[in-house]
């Protein structure tokens, strides 16, 4: 399944881009589907560069023409979700099963990021898109970077305490 | 508890995302990273992975090699643990036959979790049990809590018997009663001769026909009927193993089924193991005797040394007068080969079975190798050929004939030697 997400991730940039950027976009798909076969077949550690590599192929399009919104929306679930797939891949166990219930809760969990990772890009672009002139709301919307912008590695350092 | 690489990657990329979108002055770019961080935000701030306890309890504390036992792992969580991975670490001579030593499995609502396991015996010994590695993680996956445990569980994993049909008899019997007829004349079963009666003789000893026929009382001898020492001498100083056997195995397997013999023989039965930790029992009989040689044999082990170690070692009661000794020996340590050579020298009724190593050499393919094996397999045929001269029977076993054929060569050989040197 993974294979097959990162199969269309990395053909995506291909089909979208014009002529004169298939030569920088087609070895940038081809290493990223290689870097996604690599962690699938060895469980090795290369979801990063998979991610980095895919994650530019797609910029390398869409910068250089118009973005949609719903093909950035597609693609920040796609890559999430890839990740998350890749992950979960490398932590089962090498030898022994996994239950039934731990699959689907697993599943659910995944459907649930893949809508949140939707809402979430979502509200980035809507944010990104507006403009205001006013300086209440712009000092409205720093106070919201600054709270999110601590919020995170807040959360990272939460559970050494 | 430590975090998994997630947390680097996800930040790391989010970070990265946000930054180019600044610079670029492009949104999209920060959608693409702002589910990563979402992960982050959220997985983070969900409860910490639990800790978990783990015990494995075995329904038996004994069990013969190639059978099997339930056991039970139960997965405690000390908080409301979610998903948890174990492997359980199984010594080498236990494997699992039924359930799974490795799974991912969810302890729901914090309640503890019984799974059941059957464990096959795969080889003797005494084993530890219970080792279990743990894994919990967050729901996220970005925090996991790992814990060993060591298990205090105890199995203790008998050698499989070997079904003899007969013994080799001892040259010399001892002082008390048993199953085996004594060369000295006396009250028994087997007739020994007719002798003059003699005042304090039973009249129901008095042959009456032979009385007859000379005119005077003769009373009917018999054969007493005794028992006899046997010595078990295992050599340990050296060992050749295949993938899931090795001539240790078979040492112990055929000296814990003589022994079981021997002893439901009325015989007593000792024990020498002799290597690099010498270990010995004085010879005695009966069922608490059986299980001493069979623990005694379970902590025997093939251990590097380069002591020298002569018969001199072992103390007078260990080796009684007139015991047979059957030796299991490899032929593989020039200690083990000297000292058997040593206890015949010194007159004692031996019986060396040669526990083959050449069953677990594998063939090379080289020349070389093939002209090695072959000069070995002689030096071998040359050592045994001199116990024999020393009126040692001698048999090589190599663990596809049964223990039965064995003993019936070694009897075969004691019975014509007998008429050779009578």
């Amino acid at each position: 399944m993974a294979v097959l997400l990162a199969g269309g991730m990395a053909a995506y940039p291909i089909v979208r881009s014009s002529p004169s950027l298939l030569r920088a976009t087609i070895p940038l798909a081809a290493v990223a589907f290689a870097f996604v076969v690599v962690a699938v077949v060895w469980r090795s550690q290369v979801v990063g560069p998979a991610l980095f590599v895919l994650t530019a192929g797609y910029l390398v399009v869409e910068i250089t023409g118009h973005a949609g919104a719903l093909s950035v929306i597609a693609y920040a679930v796609g890559l999430v979700m890839l990740c998350e797939l890749l992950m979960t891949y490398r932590a089962l166990p090498m030898s022994g099963v996994v239950e039934y219930r731990v699959v689907a809760e697993r599943v659910l969990s995944l459907v649930a990021l893949g809508v949140g990772a939707a809402a979430v890009a979502v509200l980035v672009l809507f944010a990104g898109g507006w403009w205001s002139a006013g300086a209440l709301e712009a000092g409205l919307i720093g106070m919201a970077a600054v709270v999110c912008l601590f919020a995170l590695p807040w959360a990272l350092v939460r559970h050494r305490r | 508890m430590r975090r998994s690489a997630k947390v680097i990657l996800y930040g790391g990329f989010a970070a990265v995302c946000f930054m180019l979108a600044v610079v670029l002055g492009r949104p999209e770019i920060a959608a693409l990273g702002a589910p990563f961080a979402l992960v982050l935000v959220v997985g983070l701030s969900l409860r910490r992975p639990a800790a978990v306890r783990a015990e494995l309890h075995v329904t038996r504390e004994r069990a013969l090699e190639e059978e099997e036992v339930e056991a039970e792992l139960v997965l405690a969580p000390e908080e409301g643990a979610g998903v948890v991975r174990y492997a359980l670490c199984l010594p080498d001579g236990l494997q699992v036959a039924g359930g799974h030593d490795a799974a991912v499995v969810r302890l729901a609502g914090g309640r503890e979790r019984t799974l059941p396991l059957r464990l096959v015996c795969r080889r003797w010994g005494a084993y530890r049990l219970g080792d279990v590695i743990l894994r919990t993680e967050d729901r996220a996956g970005l925090r996991s809590r790992d814990t060993a445990v060591r298990g205090d569980s105890f199995l203790k994993v008998y050698p499989r018997p070997e079904r003899l049909h007969s013994l080799i008899a001892p040259a010399e019997t001892q002082l008390f009663a048993g199953n085996r007829v004594g060369r000295s004349a006396g009250e028994g079963i087997e007739f020994a001769g007719l002798r003059p009666y003699v005042p304090g003789d039973r009249l129901r000893r008095v042959n009456w026909r032979a009385s007859v026929g000379r005119k005077t009382l003769f009373v009917n001898e018999e054969h007493l009927e005794l028992n006899s020492d046997v010595v078990i001498f295992v050599d340990s100083f050296a060992e050749v193993r295949g993938s899931d056997d090795g001539t240790l195995d078979m040492a112990i397997r055929g000296a814990a089924s003589l022994a079981e013999h021997y002893l439901a023989n009325q015989d007593r039965v000792g024990l020498v193991s002799f290597g690099a930790f010498v270990r010995w029992l004085s010879p005695a009989g009966g069922t608490r005797r059986l299980y001493s040689i069979v623990e005694a044999l379970l902590q025997t082990e093939v251990a590097l040394s380069f002591v020298w170690k002569d018969i001199d070692v072992l103390p007078r009661g260990s080796l009684t007068p007139h015991a047979l000794v059957i030796a299991l020996s490899p032929l593989l340590d020039e200690r083990g080969v000297n000292v058997l050579l040593d206890l015949r020298r010194r007159g004692f009724d031996l019986v060396v079975v040669d526990v083959t190593p050449l069953a677990f050499a594998a063939e090379g393919r080289a020349e070389d190798a093939t002209l090695a094996l072959r000069l070995w397999s002689l030096w071998r045929e040359a050592l045994r050929y001199r116990y024999e001269q020393m009126g040692v029977a001698v048999v090589e076993w190599d663990g596809k004939a049964p223990l039965a054929a064995v003993v019936e060569e070694v009897r075969a050989f004691r019975r014509q030697a007998h008429y050779i040197y009578a």
